[in-house]
Formats: C-alpha cells, sequence, structure tokens
C-alpha cells in the first residue's frame, strides 16, 4: 500500500531520507512551478526548489499535522521565495538574432520572441518588491484563491487585494512603454 | 465611481472577486471612462501574459541535489536533524513571549528584593536610641534648663509621655 505524505515525513523524522527523496518526488513538479512563477528564470526556480526541500526537510518536526502536508509545504515555499536572493547575474536583454535562424524557419523564430517576451517580463516582474512578486505569482498559480494566498502568506484578505493590485499597478508601468513599441 | 475605486475593482474582477453590486457599478464607470477602459484592456493583457510562463518540468538533477544536501548535512550534524534545528525547532511565536515574560517576573522579583534591601537600610540607619532622636527632632533640649513647674517642662513631660 502507498504510504501517505504524512507517514513519509513521520518516516523523515526518524531518519529515512528515503521516504523525504519519495516526498521530494512527489512534489517537485508544483514546488517547481511556485519558484518558476516567482522568480521567471529557469536556473533561480531550480535552486529555489531545492532550498525550499532542503527547508522543508530541516524543520519536518515542526510540521504538527493539523494541514495537510501539500498545504505546509506550500508555506515553507512562500517563506523560502520571500527570503531567497535572485542571483545577480548578467543577461542580454534582447537575443540576437544575426545569423542565428535559418532561413524559412518560423518556429525558431517565434521561440527567440517567446524567449525574449519571457525575459522583459522576468526583469520587470524582478523590478516589484518581494511581496508583491509573490503575492502575482500566487494569484497566477492554479486554484489559488484570495484565502489560501492569505493563509500562505500570512496577511489579510485586505493586504491581498492590495498586493495583487500594486503589483498589477507597477507591472503594467514598467511593461507600458515596451508593449507601446511593439516588443511584447 | 472614481477611477481609482474603478481600477481596484478591475483587478478583483481579474481573480473572480468582484461582487454583483460592485460589478453594476463598475460598468457604469467603464461606459463614461475611456482611461479606465484603457487600464482595463492592459490589465487583462498584462494577465495573459503574467499567467503562462513556459512549462518547467523538473529534470532528474533536482531530487537528487535535494538529498545531496540532505545527506551532506546528515552527516555533518552526526543525525538526521543537526543540534542547531533541533534548538530552534520552537516556533519563535511561541519563544518571544515566554522570554519576555519571564524577563518581566525577573524584573519584578529584583525590584521587590531591592527594596526590602533598601528598606532595611534606612530602618537601620536611624539612631539607635529612638527617645535621643525623638528629643532631638523636637528640640526638646531647648527646655532641658527650665523650672520643673514650668509650661515648658511640663510640655516636654507631656511629649515624652511621662504625663497624659
Amino acid at each position: 500500500m502507498e504510504k501517505t505524505d504524512r507517514d513519509l515525513l513521520a518516516l523523515t523524522t526518524a531518519g529515512d531520507q528515503n521516504a523525504f527523496a519519495e516526498l521530494v518526488g512527489r512534489h517537485q513538479a508544483r514546488v517547481l512551478q511556485l519558484a518558476y512563477r516567482f522568480s521567471r528564470d529557469r536556473q533561480d526556480a531550480e535552486e529555489l526548489a531545492q532550498e525550499i526541500f532542503f527547508k522543508a526537510w530541516r524543520s519536518a518536526r515542526s510540521f504538527r499535522g493539523d494541514s495537510a502536508f501539500s498545504t505546509w509545504l506550500y508555506r515553507v515555499a512562500v517563506n523560502a521565495c520571500l527570503n531567497h536572493r535572485q542571483r545577480a547575474k548578467a543577461r542580454p536583454d534582447s537575443v540576437s538574432l544575426n545569423g542565428e535562424l535559418e532561413a524559412g524557419d518560423p518556429q525558431a523564430a517565434d521561440g527567440m520572441v517567446a524567449c525574449e517576451r519571457e525575459a522583459r517580463l522576468r526583469k520587470a516582474m524582478a523590478s516589484l518588491p518581494p511581496r508583491q512578486r509573490l503575492a502575482l505569482a500566487l494569484a497566477s498559480f492554479e486554484d489559488k484563491s484570495y484565502e489560501e494566498i492569505a493563509a500562505a502568506m500570512g496577511v489579510s484578505l485586505a493586504s491581498v487585494e492590495s498586493l495583487l493590485f500594486r503589483a498589477r499597478q507597477n507591472l503594467a508601468a514598467v511593461l507600458r512603454p515596451l508593449r507601446q513599441k511593439g516588443e511584447l | 465611481m472614481r477611477c481609482q475605486k474603478a481600477r481596484k475593482s478591475i483587478s478583483l474582477a481579474l481573480d473572480g472577486r468582484l461582487t454583483p453590486a460592485l460589478g453594476a457599478k463598475l460598468h457604469e464607470h467603464l461606459q463614461a471612462c475611456g482611461s479606465c477602459r484603457e487600464w482595463q484592456e492592459e490589465q487583462s493583457w498584462l494577465q495573459r501574459l503574467v499567467a503562462a510562463p513556459p512549462a518547467l518540468e523538473p529534470g532528474p538533477g533536482l531530487q537528487a541535489a535535494v538529498m545531496a544536501q540532505v545527506a551532506a548535512a546528515s552527516s555533518r550534524g552526526g543525525s538526521a536533524f543537526p543540534l542547531r534545528g533541533r534548538i530552534f525547532a520552537f516556533p519563535a511565536a511561541f519563544v518571544r513571549p515566554a522570554l519576555l515574560r519571564a524577563a518581566a517576573l525577573l524584573v519584578f522579583f529584583f525590584s521587590a528584593l531591592f527594596g526590602l534591601f533598601l528598606g532595611a537600610r534606612l530602618e537601620s540607619s536611624a539612631p539607635g536610641n529612638g527617645a535621643a532622636a525623638f528629643s532631638q527632632a523636637l528640640n526638646l533640649g531647648a527646655f532641658a534648663d527650665l523650672p520643673d513647674d514650668s509650661f515648658g517642662a511640663v510640655y516636654e513631660r507631656l511629649l515624652q509621655g511621662e504625663i497624659r
């Protein structure tokens, strides 16, 4: 019979690393998606996801069982996102297309455009204060209600409304010029 | 409805949080306000942009990296959970009020102790001969040379309790 998440966590606290490996396997996709929506960078997302699981392992004994394991892991992830310092690395703001496209390769061109758009969005998201960025990432995550966001971030519903409004307002202000130039 | 309220309502609408009453007011405002209509269109565009990141599948390296970190931490600590982790296992929300209460009790205890000590010191600093101190306080020495039946002598004896 397949063990539940709680069983695996109990085994983890008893020192069973294989049990924790199975927990990681079960939840890594969801955690990675959240990290990616927050950071908008693959490498940062993978580092953040690793950090989230390590923190979950270290604080496994603090899980009191009054919520689902996934909810508890979610809160660990939210805190990790808020505390995560993104690596400052030089990235090109735009992708050079010189000589990199073969003639008649529309799929490659679309890919490059999407890549560039994502890079610009990542940069704009990074300009937001962390709490606004996180609220926006959580709201765009599937099935995340204001109540769930409020519980995960430890804030009131009114704060969630305010964070989302300000995040959208600030993001629009950053991206508006690019949109008007047709670059997004 | 003012534009600021309308724009906040637009944000709520994007998340499906708009009440019917607010929705009606927003609709009425948008009929008349071109600026807010543009804002609404821009926000819809932004919503689509933010909500659709490319799918990111976890590679095989993520699980391996996590378990390598866990194994390294376990071997450093000598147990599954390092001592530091166990010591700080208590939630901060529990520790801080408890520490504050303990500090308040200590302050109260030592204040009381100090007060008792100070009181005892003051009492012991008073002259051992109470009668002499009493006489000194009332300057009864001034009456020392007066005749026994004088008012002052009688008053002195009255003060010292010799006569009632």
